[in-house]
């Protein structure tokens, strides 16, 4: 029996060969993507880890209220625990201690030492030095500004606030300033890095603050504070991690924190081990899980290929055996004899194949690791064969092998049949599998840690089914042709029409062709779609085209600067903050987020689609205020309030301006409190105004017991600016708004404003009962707009469901930086710029700031820049400026296309492109040069009639060009029908759910037509190749052929 | 009508040379029909394909109507078995994907005969035949003796001088074979066609006019 197997094997050697080739090429894309799912996987794991920020994976014991005595005893426990949790990855563990408040000489300010390992990673030095000595401290160049520092100076930090006090006090010596570089690195701080808050309340204490002074860990415990917050940090090496070993820490971490409780006990008040660790694994499993389904669709697209190749391939060698197979049954041979037979030279096929296949797939996956995206993300890999590589290849081989059985185990094929009639019912019956598989991918993508394996097999059957049952129509589309050329006087053409409607066996074969066709074209336009969507979702994601996430708060002198690097364009500072709306805080970790700009410039500066044909300008005009802001200009000189008392009693003033720069941010400046005794009063804070605006001013008026009989007196606080060659605001332009305005209140004020020659003056009259000023005080904001009434919002699609179904139109209450604000929805928009797929609002951040302007809330509002259309260098001039984080555009799609966990999906689709061009290359082989026999007889028989040579050739290339083109352009039509129908859904985001915004389909035409081209000229070399053969070998001995 | 003078044709050389034809000589007459008979070898076939011009003879000349056909180039050939030479092959030779109407209406499509003269010849020589009825079957749905009988009708359509058959009865039954024979006979003499029929089959030789047998590649 072997002997027949392996003679036989010899004598169809050639059609062998090019079976043993389409199983290779099958077992090759088999363990490619085996590879691309295991190796590269783990590997692009390993790249995307590295590739988190510190703060994603960075592991922190935070313990407060340390006594002094138990600092070194309890920070040591904190680091061991610290450093189990993080043991695989071999952590660095650093610790920043934060003292308590202590009062400033003066008693009327707090100030606080703190003593970090991480000072320089997390802060910028704009001044002197960093310390270098015991004694010497840095601080915050706000704090040193308010507190009147200079580099080289010394100060002294009194006594403690709060029970059990160190009284001790602390001097040293500021030896430089800084700013923080990270908004991150300063989130534990009690001024989060702003270094001073003019209003800072720890609950029991409220008061200015000024810090931290940063010590070194000697000075910091010479001074023997009590510490209010003691942060021990572990930083892992990332270069170690892995899904495994992050997985170690992150079940360590579940228990860390009882770890680190009953460790450190009861010498500190609160203990808790925090790491965004885990939810960093988790993300990186959902991204990897992503990229996996698309790659698994890919693979399942290319098996399906390879499935159809090989039993097309079992029909055509079935074919060829048909008389062996009726003469070996005729002389006995049993059924199951045949099958044995077909099974030892599958096996034999099959080891031959996984013998060339493994090298063969260890070297494409090796060359695509190297394409230029994957390469990049630091994927590229030596060609190498694993154990699933091997695994894979020699399953692969075996299953594809035994397609070629199929055939074997049906009726033998009769070579003359007529060509099958379409069959209706099983037409319908593809068409309704394939809607119904579409109808299965409809439903929402869930972000799952594993594969859906619904959402993979859906688009393989529904394209599989879909080509099926458009290939059926081929045939058809065949006849029409032929029937429109069948009444012309020639041959070539109806002969050649006629040969391609009627062809025989021509399922498998056209099934073949056509599907793969439709991975080709299917491949390429889901690479398209899914780049437009990456670019989508970096524009959803960020925003605008560049955006500078500020570190903290600015000056007007940074806004300048941002101002001058955006060089031009289009400009606008935002704000980022999260907002509650009454009751709805949203769900955990994404909380509502309020987003405000410049909306009159929305349409320049903010990029993602909008639905319905609206345009982001349209919105904006929705949202600005109807005119802009023009305040009191300030020229070189000083600013100075005088005041008067209510008669009977002695009164004072804090005033504190709101400036505007010349760049449009707003910014405080915070006076100290001047006595109303008549007499002109400089604010030395601001000595450097010149050039801003005064937009508004809050006057907190307190006093001392009044010796006043009546319940109503006045008390006035003139505001005068310098304002030279100035045309001040009319004063009916100034508005005043009381805080704190109690029902039945009889407190009233009005703001006025003067031009004398050089100065504006602000004045604002009191009337208020004098006992009010003891208990309480008057606080008061006078501002150079009206304030408004609502705030203009477009409202997110998520939103807005979340909350029930707000409509345009309805109105809501918020809550931002813990004051109300009352909200009209302008717009529903479905999703916000730069929170995507977030329950978010988008506001003008002028009328945000007016709102909380007039509500007392004057600190500005800008939380970071956008900058629409930047000019080349603007993102490396923002750079320059270490402000905070500077994110594009264009970066961020970069990085969503070439991130180690989205990278391979390109690599999957262009190993599905070239598999495919291949098996049609291969499957196009296979069908001509099994009918190679039969055509050269016809040939001859032609040639027999009186055909010519050329007519001859002719016929048979025309015939078998039409037949391949027609498919081909089947091909590329349910291509395209794919790629609309089911190319977005193989689109996930990097959360694993449906990308913000949804993805649209692409079809880029010139790069399917080339596809198109390169396909059919493929097709007519295979085509050129056979038609020449089968002429050149259809003599006269083909005559007494019959017609197999 | 056609003249055959020293007509010699060999397969391969040396001790393994096959001698299909050895300076065969012979003349048929316009509208004769004469049988071709010989044990199984390639002689038979070898002189069919000679005198079409499907093949070239080592030696000799084939002259038909006076022309010499062995000096024509390939488009002559093919030239004169479109307008004058036919075939009918042992395996009739029809194309498999063609209706028996297309099928014989082929030889018409080379001629480029218009397509209103091609559907009469075509329904004529159905009916010459007897199967009108099948004009829009396919080979397949068609018995062997129908299938030769619409390759007698296409071998016929283009109206040939000569009419060729190879072996036309070898796959057909005796009783099919019968029929098939009585309507070359018939045809060739209705239609005026020389006819020179190659077989092993008694009966055809004896409605030939006339027998030529071939031994060891001679003609006698």
């Amino acid at each position: 029996m072997l002997t027949l197997v392996l003679r036989r094997a010899l004598a169809q050697r050639a059609l062998l060969a090019g079976v043993v080739a389409l199983v290779t090429l099958g077992t090759t894309v088999l363990g490619v993507g085996s590879l691309l799912l295991d190796t590269t996987q783990v590997r692009a794991f390993a790249a995307a880890a590295q590739q988190q920020p510190r703060e994603d994976v960075d592991v922190t014991a935070f313990l407060v209220d340390v006594p002094a005595t138990d600092l070194a005893g309890v920070r040591e426990d904190a680091e061991d625990v610290v450093g189990d949790v993080l043991a695989p990855l071999r952590p660095t563990v650093t610790s920043t201690a934060v003292s308590r408040m202590r009062r400033t000489s003066d008693g009327k300010r707090l100030a606080y030492l703190a003593s970090t390992d991480t000072l320089r990673q997390r802060a910028i030095l704009t001044s002197g030095r960093w310390p270098a000595a015991p004694g010497e401290a840095v601080v915050p160049g706000a704090a040193a500004s308010r507190l009147g520092l200079q580099v080289g100076g010394r100060v002294t930090l009194g006594r403690e606030v709060g029970s059990g006090p160190n009284e001790t006090p602390v001097t040293v010596e500021v030896v430089g300033t800084f700013r923080p570089s990270t908004r991150a690195g300063w989130a534990s701080d009690p001024l989060t890095g702003r270094g001073y808050d003019a209003s800072y309340s720890d609950g029991a204490v409220t008061a200015p603050a000024a810090g931290p002074f940063v010590v070194d860990g000697e000075t910091f415990a010479a001074s023997a504070s009590n510490i209010a917050s003691l942060q021990v940090t572990g930083a892992p090496v990332m270069a170690l991690a892995s899904d495994a070993s992050m997985t170690r820490v992150a079940d360590a971490l579940g228990s860390a924190d009882t770890l680190l409780g009953t460790k450190v006990g009861d010498r500190v008040q609160i203990s808790r081990v925090a790491s965004e660790l885990p939810q960093t694994l988790t993300r990186l499993r959902t991204q990897q899980s992503a990229t996996g389904s698309t790659v698994l669709v890919v693979l399942l697209l290319a098996t399906s290929l390879a499935a159809t190749a090989l039993l097309l391939a079992g029909r055509l060698l079935a074919r060829v055996r048909g008389e062996e197979r009726v003469l070996l049954t005729g002389l006995g041979l049993a059924r199951r004899q045949l099958v044995a037979l077909s099974l030892a030279e599958a096996a034999m096929l099959a080891a031959a194949a996984a013998i060339l296949a493994v090298p063969a797939a260890a070297l494409t996956h090796a060359m695509l690791t190297h394409l230029p995206g994957l390469s990049a993300a630091g994927l590229g890999q030596r060609p190498a064969a694993t154990g699933t590589l091997l695994l894979t290849v020699t399953g692969g081989a075996l299953g594809l092998a035994l397609a070629l059985v199929v055939p074997v185990l049906g009726r033998p094929v009769s070579s003359s049949r007529a060509p099958t009639p379409i069959r209706s019912g099983a037409g319908v019956l593809l068409v309704v599998l394939a809607v119904g598989a579409w109808w299965q991918l409809r439903s929402p993508a869930s972000a799952t840690d594993g594969t859906d394996v619904v959402r993979v097999l859906a688009p393989v059957v529904c394209v599989v089914a879909a080509t099926a049952a458009a290939v059926r129509l081929v045939p058809l589309t065949l006849g029409l042709i032929a029937g429109r050329t069948g009444r012309s006087t020639g041959l070539v053409l109806p002969l050649a029409t006629h040969q391609a409607a009627r062809r025989p066996h021509v399922g498998g074969a056209f099934a073949l062709i056509a599907l793969a066709t439709v991975a080709a074209a299917l491949g390429v336009a889901v690479h398209s779609t899914w780049d437009r969507s990456q670019a989508d979702q970096a524009a959803t994601r960020v925003g605008t085209d560049l955006a500078l996430r500020l570190s903290a708060p600015p000056t007007i002198a940074e806004a300048t600067a941002v101002s001058a690097a955006a060089r031009g364009a289009s400009t606008s500072g935002i704000t980022d903050r999260p907002l509650a709306l009454g009751s709805y805080v949203g769900t955990r970790g994404e909380p509502p987020r309020l987003v405000a700009l410049d909306a009159a410039r929305a349409g320049s500066l903010v990029r993602g689609r909008l639905d319905g044909g609206r345009t982001w300008a349209g919105i904006g005009r929705l949202l600005a205020p109807s005119a802009p802001v023009s305040g009191v200009r300030v020229t070189p000189g000083r600013i100075t309030v005088t005041g008067t008392p209510p008669d009977g009693t002695s009164a004072e003033a804090a005033v504190t301006l709101v400036v505007e720069g010349p760049s449009g941010v707003r910014q405080t400046v915070t006076g100290s409190t001047v006595p109303l005794d008549g007499r002109p009063r400089t604010l030395d804070e601001a000595d450097d105004l010149a050039g801003s605006h005064i937009v508004a001013v809050r006057l907190a008026l307190t006093g001392g017991p009044s010796s006043a009989t009546g319940t109503s007196a006045a008390a006035t606080v003139d505001v005068t600016v310098p304002s030279a060659g100035s045309t001040a605001a009319a004063p009916r332009d100034w508005h005043v708004h009381l805080l704190d305005e109690q029902d039945g209140s009889s407190t009233a004020a009005d703001t006025s404003s003067r031009q004398t020659s050089g100065t504006t003056t602000v004045s604002t009259r009191v009337r208020l009962d004098p006992a009010q000023l003891e208990y309480g005080g008057v606080d008061l904001v006078a501002s150079i707009f009206a304030p408004p009434t609502e705030l203009p919002i477009a409202m997110s699609r998520q939103l807005a469901d979340a909350l029930g179904g707000v409509s345009t139109g309805g109105r809501l209450s918020a809550t931002v930086d813990l004051v109300d604000l009352p909200l009209r929805v302008e717009a529903v928009v479905p999703t916000v710029p730069s929170a995507p797929g977030r329950p978010a609002v988008l506001a003008d951040a002028d009328t945000l700031s007016r709102l909380l302007i007039s509500k007392g809330q004057l600190d500005t509002v800008v939380d970071g820049w956008w900058i629409g259309e930047p000019q080349a260098g603007t993102a490396r001039a923002l750079k320059a400026l270490d402000l905070g984080d500077v994110v594009t555009r264009s970066a961020t799609a970069d990085q969503l296309r070439r991130g180690p966990l989205q990278a391979t999906v390109t690599a999957a689709l262009v190993l599905l492109v070239v598999a495919a061009g291949l098996m049609l290359l291969a499957g196009a082989g296979l069908v001509v040069g099994a009918d190679r026999p039969s055509r050269s007889a016809e040939v001859a028989r032609l040639r027999a009639m009186g055909a010519t040579r050329r007519a001859a050739a002719r016929i048979v290339l025309v015939e078998l060009t039409l037949v391949l083109g027609v498919l081909v352009l089947t091909g590329l039509a349910v291509g395209a029908a794919a790629a609309a129908a089911v190319g977005p859904d193989l689109v996930l985001s990097d959360t694993g759910r449906a990308p913000v915004p949804p993805a649209t389909w692409a079809w880029p035409w010139a790069t399917e037509a080339t596809l198109a081209l390169a396909l059919l000229a493929g097709v007519l070399v295979v085509v050129a190749a056979s038609t020449r053969i089968v002429v050149g070998r259809s003599g006269p001995d083909q005559l007494r052929a019959g017609d197999s | 009508m056609v003249a055959v003078r020293g007509l010699s044709r060999t397969y391969g050389s040396g001790d393994r040379a096959v001698h299909a034809l050895r300076d065969a000589s012979f003349d048929v007459a316009p509208g004769e029909m004469v049988a071709v008979v010989g044990r199984s070898g390639p002689g038979k076939t070898t002189l069919l394909n000679l005198l079409g011009g499907l093949d070239r003879p080592d030696t000799g000349t084939v002259r038909l109507d006076g022309a010499e056909v062995t000096a024509l180039d390939d488009d002559a050939l093919s030239a004169l078995r479109r307008d004058s030479v036919s075939y009918v092959f042992q395996t009739f030779g029809l194309i498999p994907s063609l209706t028996a109407a297309e099928n014989i209406g082929v030889p018409l499509r080379l001629r480029r005969t218009a397509a209103a003269d091609r559907d009469r010849r075509v329904a004529l020589l159905l009916d010459l035949v007897g199967l009108g009825p099948h004009a829009d079957q396919h080979p397949a749905e068609l018995s062997g003796g129908q299938q030769q009988r619409v390759a007698i009708a296409r071998a016929l359509a283009a109206s040939p001088r000569v009419l060729v058959a190879d072996e036309p009865t070898g796959q057909l039954d005796a009783e099919t074979g019968v029929a098939v024979m009585a309507l070359l006979r018939g045809l060739v003499e209705s239609e005026g066609v020389t006819a020179i029929v190659s077989t092993h089959d008694p009966l055809m030789v004896a409605l030939a006019d006339r027998t030529l047998t071939i031994a060891d590649g001679r003609v006698s």
